[in-house]
């Protein structure tokens, strides 16, 4: 490897991976995790695979989701050369053009690596089946997405002002206070996060959710929903991330530190009301009304703790991840008892005593490389 | 009146400074102090923006840990090197300020016109250069009934009228309404538009006084 290559692998897509972490092992664990044993894993991406190179529809939903994962690696990108710290970027303009392009492309082939290797494994699939034409169609929609975002990176490599990237969100007039604040944060500058991750999760919980309870028992549905709430840890990240950075100032405005938990609640309660929506089966198909209602009210308050544990010490995404698989455990462990009504209170109970000790004891001091 | 007590200030094991015991009757304060001596970290922590061992009070009795809503409702604060959310307009910005800090529109219009700041406030601040996200920030350390305001490098990144604008509107909001300053500068202030009542410098990892002009 070059010393140009080198220095892209080791700052932008090392970083990729590690800001993404937690999203990744979220996906991974829906896609992976989800089945009992290996074998039924295999079957379950063998039907996949043979769907996408068989069925028109479902390639063109395996198509949608690539396309929207190369968006979120050319968004990356672009935050990375509008980031003054990456300045030193402008330098590959010095570089033919040739090489230049090269060098993207190597750049972009280790951004996307889970669609090439998911790829790979359908063409590979697709030609033992001897479905040729869909293994082409696979090929080449792997070739025009690298071809897609290595040019679109060439470009923005020499266009650093070009906004063109960023989703011009309908302005909506919200009183002027952090809930607001956060919620223009999450649909301006979260969006892809946010689309890509109620996506999966609404269509999981909702297929789940409108299954008759004797094939899925209740415990498969809470295992599936607490992994979609751990699953919005990048979420809260980075909310807690962009009130530390971008808004430190609010720590000087003299506002109750219990009106600051109650906007981080209610902020939760909005993004959460896709999965709200998606587990309506629960009391309308399997009549589990209760059930429903603890499943709800957990929701906000699982998130809210997630986002409490951030004031105990200012985290890296490698340790705010060890401390996530902890309250995963916890909970689902919790959720298989009978006392898991008791869920949301404590969850609540938890995150309350949390803000209240730590906030003002809270200190930002590591800067997290990427999200500056 | 704004005294400190027993404040002790780390970052992990690396000690910042020390300050035993301070009074600081009303009035206009210039801290001194080389790079790294922690003047930021200073006005950051009487801000209530990072904790610290100790305690400080305004008027006596109403203490940032004890009170800490009334306190910052008393104490405003600009950053050295003001960041905000890049998507927020300067104009939502000061609506934001403005109904937590209780400041009007009247306050923020006198205070806007005196620093300068032209129409680019409809724009959100991702488009701002560094010296237009100064005076924003200048603007929103006015806003409301502060009785103390800390100003960390106000004066950098500021042309010059800015600048000049700007010491007129600190001596006045003292004379007139009698709020009291804390301004770290590395510019040369002290003989031409700001008077001050007393310059402290951070050494050694102390507070000392320098001298009193007054």
């Amino acid at each position: 490897m070059n010393s140009i290559a080198s220095i892209l692998q080791r700052s932008i897509a090392a970083l990729y991976y590690r800001r993404n972490a937690g999203l990744f092992l979220f996906i991974f664990f829906i896609l992976f995790g989800l089945q009992p044993n290996f074998k039924q894993t295999l079957e379950f991406h063998y039907v996949i695979i043979n769907g996408i190179t068989t069925s028109a529809n479902f390639f063109f939903i395996s198509l949608l989701i690539w396309f929207l994962y190369s968006w979120k690696t050319i968004h990356f990108f672009n935050g990375c050369v509008k980031n003054k710290a990456y300045n030193f970027l402008q330098h590959l303009n010095a570089i033919s053009p040739g090489n230049r392009f090269f060098q993207l492309l190597l750049l972009q082939l280790q951004l996307m690596i889970p669609v090439l290797g998911y790829g790979l494994a359908v063409v590979i699939i697709a030609v033992i089946n001897q479905h040729i034409a869909g293994g082409l169609a696979v090929v080449f929609t792997l070739i025009s997405l690298c071809a897609f975002t290595t040019a679109t990176a060439f470009f923005l490599l020499q266009k650093t002002k070009w906004e063109g990237l960023n989703i011009v969100m309908p302005s909506f007039p919200l009183p002027g206070n952090l809930f607001s604040c956060l919620l223009k944060f999450i649909f301006h500058e979260q969006f892809i996060v946010l689309l890509v991750l109620k996506l999966i999760t609404f269509s999981c919980l909702y297929f789940f959710a409108k299954t008759d309870a004797q094939v899925f028992e209740d415990r498969m549905l809470w295992l599936l929903y607490l992994t979609s709430l751990i699953g919005h840890s990048i979420l809260i990240y980075r909310n807690q991330h962009f009130m530390e950075t971008k808004m430190s100032f609010y720590r000087n405005m003299p506002v109750k530190p219990v009106a600051t938990l109650l906007s981080l609640l209610g902020v939760y309660v909005i993004v959460l009301i896709p999965e709200i929506w998606a587990l309506k089966g629960v009391a309308i198909q399997q009549h589990a009304v209760a059930n429903y209602i603890w499943m709800i009210l957990t929701g906000p308050s699982l998130l809210l703790l997630l986002h409490c544990l951030l004031y105990t010490e200012d985290m890296r995404m490698e340790g705010f991840l060890q401390l996530l698989f902890g309250v995963w455990i916890v909970t689902l462990f919790f959720s298989l008892s009978s006392n898991r009504w008791l869920l949301p209170l404590i969850c609540l109970s938890i995150a309350i005593f949390i803000f209240f000790t730590s906030y003002y004891r809270y200190e930002k001091n590591t800067a997290v490389e990427g999200l500056e | 009146m704004l005294q400190l007590n027993k404040i002790q200030k780390w970052y992990g094991s690396h000690h910042i400074f020390s300050i035993e015991e301070l009074s600081l009757p009303a009035g206009v304060y210039w801290l001194k102090g080389a790079n790294g001596a922690g003047k930021s970290t200073f006005m950051k922590m009487l801000a209530g923006l990072i904790p610290f061992k100790g305690e400080v009070f305004i008027d006596e009795k109403i203490s940032i840990r004890k009170n800490p809503v009334h306190y910052r409702l008393l104490l405003n604060h600009a950053e050295a090197e003001p960041v905000y959310p890049s998507f927020l307009t300067g104009n939502e910005l000061i609506d934001f300020v403005s109904n937590i800090k209780k400041g009007t529109k009247e306050q923020v219009n006198e205070i806007r016109n005196i620093l300068g700041i032209d129409d680019y406030l409809q724009h959100p601040t991702g488009s701002y250069s560094s010296g237009m996200l100064k005076k924003l920030s200048l603007l929103l350390a006015f806003i409301g009934e502060p009785k103390w305001i800390l100003l960390d490098e106000p004066l950098t990144t500021l042309d010059q009228s800015s600048q000049k604008a700007l010491c007129e509107l600190i001596m006045t909001q003292w004379k007139q309404k009698n709020i009291s300053f804390i301004i770290t500068s590395h510019h040369d202030i002290e003989n031409n538009d700001i008077r001050f009542d007393k310059t402290f410098i951070l050494r050694d990892k102390k507070f000392l006084p320098i001298s009193q002009s007054i």
